[in-house]
């Protein structure tokens, strides 16, 4: 089973769509869980900032400003640990703190003021800060670099995207086995339906032992409608059998009683008269077994003795045949057969089928013209039969296949209107189709036959 | 010949013993599977003709169990099963030749006596003759009056068919399935149209012909008309 089969099916569909929500749901968990981690964590540093501004206030408070000069130079000059120090006079001049100084004059904002920061020998962080306005004209402004933020989110942002490519590869992975667990069964369903098809009636759809899943259920509905047509077809065989039993042997006796009074009879017009009643009975005797040569082409049957044909042999047969006949009433035959096509056929079915093609032809084309057999491989391969006769119109195309129907040009030739009816159901017994068309003028006659009918895949 | 004829249908039996008597054959007849198995094992006969519906037997089986036991009597069987498999399994049991009902009396008269002669050794034969008529099976050419006929592949088979038959019916249905191994018949007379270019090589010219039609049956090749 290729891949492009298996993501062309409905449960690997369905296992994608299945993926999307799954990917969605988690997106939004974990989405909700680094916001409120990134809110909490800010809120921790926002607290430790205002903790330390009062502290520092108190110091002022209690101390002076040099106490607090000292202290800020004090926790400034530790190795740098992520935070940010800055006091400055009311004219903006920095008086203690590791950052360079105040741009403009100093002025004190109510909440966090978000800014960068670019600390000695590291990269430029994200930063954010309070400011704080003492006695005197002071502002006092203390901060924390957000790099544990930052890198927190990092770490949170990785984790996301593995997970989505794991869930994304899990998913992907699980739909491609929940696929090919799905196809192999569908399969085997498609391959007990060929074989029905193919003419094994008695073929049932597999079902898992014990099984009532979806699949089984369908397959024993199916099965059921399968044994109700076994049933069907084979009672329908049995009937036509008994019908040629039954109606054959009085025909026999009919046929045997005909020439028992032929032989008593003399020349004279009684003579005449059951050699005419010979004649018509073997003609229904010719059309009771085209009738039953066509039921037997579509019952499906014949599939069962399908054999390795040459398609190329059996037209140059056809041809080989009817060349003489074509010859003697005027008509010429050209072929372009392609050599050695081969398929799986019924050869005595394929044979009559050309034959009746030429016989048409030779039936209902005027004397000068030509018939044409042209034979072309590829898969279907198709067998042309054209003539310059007066062809078919278009609205009677479909009609001509059906059993019986002649056409009113067709009133003065013999014939029971059966020709066309057993090619086409020879061409759909091979997994083809007759096509009728227009040779302008006169008509082409295309049979079309799969390569190989049993089996497509 | 001698002949046995297993069908059940008393009309049809009494009728075909009629014609083959009168062709010049001893006929025996079994109007069962099982009498017939006992009278085709107790004496020898040159064609079996057995009917493929029978009470108590299947005619099929008998001439499986016929074959079987070692009995190489050819065996024709008559049918009203036309299906297209159906003449496959008659021939597969070991039958040699089948044939649907209804059919001629003058089409089974031909076959039987074509089953008949099959024994001959002139099947393998490598050069024909019949009269002037001369046919050479390996060099696969043929001549007339010591005159070398042109004969197109199909036509060489038609002549050596009929020749290899001499002085039996050949019906048209048996040509196409001999010569052409066609087991339909076609709507048109495309044997007779053979037949004609055939004699148009073989017998024109010639005070007397060979290939003679038998009204209502076939052609027949001989020298006697």
């Amino acid at each position: 089973m290729s891949i492009r089969r298996l993501t062309g099916t409905t449960a690997f569909r369905q296992a994608l769509i299945y993926v999307g929500l799954l990917l969605a749901s988690l997106g939004l968990a974990l989405g909700g869980v680094k916001i409120i981690a990134e809110r909490s964590i800010e809120a921790e540093s926002e607290n430790a900032i205002t903790a330390e501004i009062e502290g520092l206030a108190a110091v002022y408070g209690q101390r002076g400003l040099p106490a607090l000069v000292n202290e800020i130079e004090r926790r400034s000059a530790q190795p740098y640990r992520g935070g940010i120090y800055l006091l400055v006079n009311p004219l903006g001049e920095r008086l203690a703190g590791n950052l360079a100084g105040w741009e403009g004059p100093p002025t004190v904002q109510e909440g966090s003021i978000a800014f960068s920061v670019e600390p000695p020998g590291e990269a430029q962080v994200r930063a954010q800060a309070r400011t704080f306005a003492l006695e005197g004209g002071y502002v006092l402004m203390v901060g924390r670099t957000l790099a544990a933020q930052d890198g927190f989110q990092r770490a949170l942002n990785r984790g996301l995207l593995i997970a989505f490519i794991g869930a994304l590869v899990i998913g992907i992975a699980g739909g491609l086995i929940l696929a090919r667990e799905t196809e192999r069964r569908i399969e085997a369903m498609n391959v007990a339906i060929d074989r029905v098809r193919a003419g094994a009636l008695e073929v049932r759809l597999p079902q898992r032992r014990g099984g009532g899943d979806e699949f089984d259920r369908l397959a024993s509905q199916i099965n059921r409608l399968l044994a109700e047509s076994e049933a069907l077809i084979r009672g329908m065989r049995q009937v036509t059998d008994d019908v040629a039993h039954d109606l054959r042997t009085p025909l026999q006796r009919l046929h045997t009683r005909l020439e028992d009074a032929l032989a008593l009879q003399g020349e004279g017009p009684a003579r005449d008269m059951i050699e005419a009643a010979l004649d018509d009975l073997d003609r229904l005797l010719r059309l009771f077994r085209t009738v039953l040569l066509i039921n037997t082409a579509e019952s499906g049957s014949p599939k069962q003795s399908f054999q390795d044909v040459s398609l190329t042999a059996i037209a140059a047969d056809a041809c080989e045949l009817y060349e003489a006949v074509l010859e003697d009433i005027g008509l010429e035959l050209e072929t372009d057969l392609e050599a050695d096509i081969r398929l799986a056929g019924h050869g005595a079915l394929l044979a009559q089928a050309i034959a009746n093609l030429l016989d048409n032809a030779a039936k209902f084309t005027p004397r000068g013209g030509k018939v044409t057999v042209r034979l072309t491989a590829g898969d279907p391969a198709v067998v042309t039969v054209s003539d310059t006769g007066p062809g078919i119109p278009r609205e009677r195309r479909d009609e001509v296949r059906r059993r019986f129907t002649r056409l009113d040009s067709a009133r003065e030739t013999p014939g029971h209107g059966l020709g066309l009816a057993l090619v086409d159901a020879v061409a759909r017994l091979h997994g083809g189709h007759l096509e009728l068309d227009d040779a302008a003028p006169g008509l082409v006659a295309r049979l079309v036959l799969a390569r190989n009918p049993i089996h497509r895949w | 010949m001698r002949i046995l004829i297993i069908e059940d249908d008393k009309r049809t039996a009494e009728h075909v013993i009629k014609g083959l008597s009168e062709a010049g054959h001893v006929v025996d007849h079994a109007a069962d599977g099982v009498s017939g198995l006992n009278l085709a094992g107790a004496s020898s006969y040159d064609v079996l003709v057995v009917d493929r519906m029978l009470p108590g037997k299947d005619g099929l089986a008998l001439v499986e169990l016929l074959r079987a036991a070692g009995n190489q009597t050819p065996v024709l069987v008559l049918s009203a099963l036309a299906d297209v498999g159906h003449r496959v399994e008659g021939l597969k049991a070991g039958a040699d030749d089948y044939l649907v009902k209804p059919y001629a009396f003058s089409e089974l008269l031909a076959r039987i006596e074509a089953l008949g002669r099959r024994r001959d050794p002139e099947v393998v034969a490598t050069r024909l003759q019949v009269d002037d008529l001369v046919l050479d099976r390996l060099a696969r050419t043929a001549s007339r009056n010591a005159k070398p006929l042109t004969l197109q592949p199909r036509e060489f088979k038609l002549l050596e068919c009929m020749m290899q038959h001499e002085g039996q019916v050949l019906t048209r249905t048996m040509l196409l399935e001999k010569v052409w191994d066609y087991q339909f018949d076609p709507h048109t007379n495309v044997v007779d149209v053979h037949i004609a270019r055939l004699r148009q090589k073989v017998d024109r010219g010639y005070e007397r012909p060979l290939i003679h039609t038998v009204r209502g049956a076939g052609y027949r090749l001989s020298v006697d008309p």
